[in-house]
């Protein structure tokens, strides 16, 4: 019993988290559709404006082996240094578009007069593996740059994927339209990257 | 008589400048600083003599845009090594001394301006870095060539 403590802590502690982060103050997402807010909001709801054949390429290895055998040391620290900045803004970047829509999501939830608990515990429990994922990852690839990360993060594009679709599933019919264009996660025909 | 079977059709705009223009550059490299290059430095707007006397201003400035868009995303998302073989042979191309493209290449960084306006960062920062580590490769292949 005593060693489940330490795990019940720290449940307890990102409950807290979430609760905290939902009750942030957020405008009404009905009454921002009409203002410039309501960019933000198609914004948060369109197509993640990252690409597959990207996202592949920066954390696969074949750039990587490529310079391993072509370059000096000095290409070598700066590809790492390059690839490695750009990973952890995409990192940056992902988990402040999942948190961008949970807000949303919240501030819908707070109008609707059907909320479902089982869907909201399973987007919480979405949101905080797919952000938990992204801190390991941006660990790892702080340690030891982005290379050979491309199976955690396709894993992690999975979750936010699934995160993605429960949320715009259960928002209002207004907000939801035109939201599943999704697209972009696909692999392109055109990339010569292979999986 | 120029005016008068004026095609108003992006499409033939674009086949256009692809087999007028873009089919007599040879390589990607080439296609891109091509295409950044009819864009007007102060107002990002695109245009092409010739494309805007067969069309219409804006279909040509719409065409070179497209254009522009599709050869930066083929070659930012190409793997490393076909850039650096791509950039290799452009710097070769360019009827200069390589050592001396690749010093002003890594002080002046023109391939700046070769970047789409409406390309998102990461792309944006993918392709510049590619283009630095391409270029530090290029200068040691040159370097052990001589």
């Amino acid at each position: 019993m005593m060693e489940a403590w330490p795990f019940l802590a720290i449940g307890l502690l990102l409950l807290v988290l979430v609760i905290l982060l939902l009750r942030r103050p957020t405008p009404s997402l009905l009454d921002s559709a009409n203002s410039s807010e309501g960019h933000e909001t198609q914004a948060a709801l369109g197509p993640e404006p990252f690409s597959r054949p990207l996202v592949d390429g920066l954390f696969g290895s074949e750039d990587w082996e490529f310079v391993s055998k072509e370059g000096s040391q000095r290409v070598k620290r700066l590809f790492l240094q390059q690839r490695t900045e750009l990973a952890l803004s995409w990192l940056r970047a992902s988990r402040a578009h999942a948190t961008q829509l949970l807000r949303l999501h919240s501030a819908a939830v707070r109008k609707s007069s059907h909320l479902e608990p089982l869907v909201e515990l399973r987007l919480i429990a979405d949101y905080l593996a797919f952000q938990m994922l992204c801190q390991l990852i941006s660990t790892v690839v702080w340690l030891r740059g982005p290379v050979t990360m491309r199976r955690l993060v396709r894993c992690a594009d999975g979750l936010s994927e699934r995160f993605y679709d429960v949320i715009t599933r259960v928002l209002p019919a207004q907000l939801a339209s035109g939201s599943s264009t999704r697209t972009s996660a696909r692999p392109s025909a055109r990339s010569p990257r292979g999986g | 008589m120029s005016g008068q079977f004026r095609p108003m059709n992006l499409q033939a705009a674009r086949e256009d400048l692809n087999n007028r223009s873009l089919a007599k550059i040879r390589l990607e490299f080439g296609r891109l600083i091509y295409l950044a290059s009819t864009r007007d430095y102060n107002t990002g707007r695109y245009y092409h003599d010739g494309l805007a006397f067969q069309f219409s201003e804006a279909l040509a400035a719409q065409a070179l845009s497209e254009a522009h868009r599709e050869v930066f995303e083929d070659l930012a998302l190409s793997p490393l090594e076909h850039l650096v073989d791509e950039l290799q042979a452009y710097v070769r191309s360019v009827g200069a001394e390589s050592s001396e493209v690749i010093q002003v290449w890594e002080k002046l960084e023109p391939y700046r301006v070769a970047v789409p306006f409406e390309s998102d960062p990461l792309t944006k920062g993918y392709f510049l870095g590619n283009v630095k580590i391409a270029l530090a490769i290029v200068e040691s292949r040159e370097l052990a060539t001589r």
